[in-house]
């Protein structure tokens, strides 16, 4: 392949690490990642911003299990991130005020998602109205033939699929499971309302057409279907969409006992902080994961910080799990030589020439530029000053550094150059 | 026949290894009019982003008929905007050419994947046919002359 890195001289960069990582979140992704790194020998730090007790179960499994180290550090949160890969230096503010620093080679978010109830365009009669969990827990406490809801034998129910999330596919998980369940061991008569049904998952396919064998009936909608009151009970009508033409859809109404939604899925509380803290760019719905193919899935635009779990997408505990591994699969990858060489392509800053205009901090992708104090190899003075005070310019660190050269091209003062470009450029 | 000269900026995402399908798909298209462009000049930049507004235009300025950038689909770029930089900064090229009283029609910027092999060879055709139309690059000969002198 060609390069346009054809003219490198000079020596690379090799910084020591640390096998020291900082997971940020205490849930089931970031106590998973933290299994698997420490068994690989990495030292883990757990910041939680909730109480120990939700911790307690999952760390006294852990201590009893092998002789891992795990540090946690509750109702703390981070605060301040500076430094880069290999050197971070983190400010974790404890609830009593107290301020620790730690030093972490890389930084994991692992900060989970939040769930929300919230019926959308559906008439407030909070009787006929369940969630998934709900449903789910009514189910397992269930004896015998019927179900039973505030004493009521429940005989149809409809669940009511992708009018407050997008493409979440444990919804569609949860609500095959559960249909298939009503239809074979309660004999409800069950009907799916959806704009598509995601099957993307393992078994996705086999569930489904297990439900269509139980009998349950899979309605497609386009435009929000019409809820209203009849007789007391809750009924939804909408055009049949099996046929193409509009002409040919009849109406359907379906009057149910009980509507079964799912949760709406959110971002983490101060999840748009906590990037802003770790200098990464967040995604559609404000989730840590942009929707672009060229990005890793794991990787954020930062070299070093890894977001993981539900924060990047809400996901079934299987995918999480699997996350999990993969994550620290990397980490352990990166951080077992003990050393990391820079690439040989790198953004340097003509000190002379910048003039802290603070475009390519801006700009950066992927944070890797600041605004320092220059050292005494590097003093920048203004000219004919008396002054020998050290002024400050743009730095480009090379460990962060991927050598794209947007801010070689943006620069107003031509200040920075890409270091081993080929000639053509020059 | 005219063959024009022309410089593609090929980002190393996308327009490179495309670059490097090209030879393979040609067999499948029906390219005959450029079965080798010999005057192709393909330079491999990290991003799209990376070109600058001068470098369009020192390209035109030093001989070239048409500029091609062949950068990522949009919302694709693995720096985040550098693709949509490019494509700004091709406009704002274009807008300079046309002051000049020159087609603003070679300059142009192509959005795709590693794998467009295809587009890739498409593109060039279209360009090489568009260029024939327009004849050669006539500010290019002003400035080789501005620079004997």
């Amino acid at each position: 392949m060609t390069q346009s890195n054809s003219d490198v001289r000079g020596v690379i960069k090799t910084i020591l690490l640390k096998q020291d990582v900082l997971i940020l979140g205490g849930g089931f992704s970031g106590i998973s990642l933290a299994e698997a790194l420490a068994r690989g020998g990495v030292d883990v730090t757990i910041i939680e911003r909730g109480s120990a007790k939700q911790l307690d179960e999952i760390t006294s499994r852990l201590k009893k299990s092998e002789n891992i180290t795990i540090t946690i550090l509750t109702q703390s949160e981070l605060v301040d991130l500076q430094g880069h890969f290999g050197s971070f230096r983190a400010k974790v503010r404890k609830n009593d005020g107290e301020t620790v620093e730690l030093t972490p080679a890389i930084i994991v978010a692992a900060t989970g998602y939040q769930t929300l109830r919230q019926p959308q365009g559906i008439p407030e009669t909070a009787a006929d109205i369940l969630y998934l969990p709900d449903m789910k827990k009514l189910i397992d406490a269930a004896a015998g033939e019927k179900l039973f809801l505030n004493g009521k034998p429940l005989s149809a129910v409809t669940f009511f699929l992708d009018a407050v999330n997008d493409d979440i596919k444990f919804d569609s998980i949860n609500v095959l499971e559960q249909a298939i369940v009503l239809g074979s061991r309660f004999n409800c008569r069950v009907s799916v309302l959806c704009r598509d049904l995601k099957v993307s998952f393992d078994g996705g396919e086999r569930l489904y057409r297990q439900a269509r064998e139980e009998g349950v009936l899979f309605f497609k909608y386009n435009e929000p279907p019409d809820f209203h009151l009849e007789n007391g009970k809750l009924s939804v009508s909408l055009p049949d969409a099996t046929f193409p033409n509009n002409e040919d859809q009849k109406e359907i109404t379906l009057t149910s006992d009980v509507i079964v939604l799912p949760e709406t899925c959110l971002p983490g509380t101060k999840t748009d902080q906590l990037a802003g803290i770790l200098r990464i760019p967040l995604g559609k719905g404000g989730y840590f994961m942009d929707d672009n193919p060229q990005f890793l899935r794991i990787r954020s635009a930062r070299r070093g910080i890894y977001v993981t779990g539900a924060c990047r997408f809400p996901q079934d505990l299987t995918e999480t799990q699997r996350e999990a591994e993969a994550t620290a699969q990397e980490i352990i990858s990166i951080l077992l030589p003990g050393t990391y060489d820079c690439s040989p392509v790198f953004a340097e800053v003509d000190t002379k020439k910048c003039a802290l205009c603070y475009t390519c901090p801006r700009l950066c992708p992927h944070s890797a530029i600041t605004i320092e104090k220059y050292a005494k190899q590097n003093i920048y003075r203004i000219l004919n000053s008396e002054d020998d005070s050290m002024q400050y310019a743009a730095w480009v660190e090379p460990v962060a550094c991927y050598g794209c050269g947007l801010c070689v091209a943006e620069c107003p003062a031509q200040a920075i150059s890409l270091r081993g470009e080929s000639a053509h450029f020059n | 026949m005219f063959n024009p000269k022309i410089v593609a900026f090929c980002c190393e995402q996308s327009g490179v290894p495309a670059s490097e399908m090209r030879l393979g798909e040609v067999a499948d298209l029906d390219l005959k009019s450029v079965p080798n462009l010999p005057n192709l000049e393909i330079r491999p930049v990290p991003c799209a982003g990376r070109i600058e507004t001068v470098h369009l235009l020192t390209a035109l300025e030093q001989g070239a008929d048409g500029v091609l950038v062949f950068a990522c689909h949009e919302e694709n770029c693995q720096y985040r905007r550098g693709n949509i930089r490019a494509k700004s900064r091709l406009l704002y090229a274009g807008t300079m050419l046309e002051r000049i009283g020159m087609e603003k029609a070679r300059l142009e910027i192509c959005n795709l994947a590693t794998n467009d092999g295809v587009k890739f060879s498409k593109v060039l055709t279209e360009k090489v046919e568009q260029l024939r139309k327009l004849g050669p690059n006539k500010f290019s000969k002003i400035s080789s002359e501005v620079g004997k002198e």
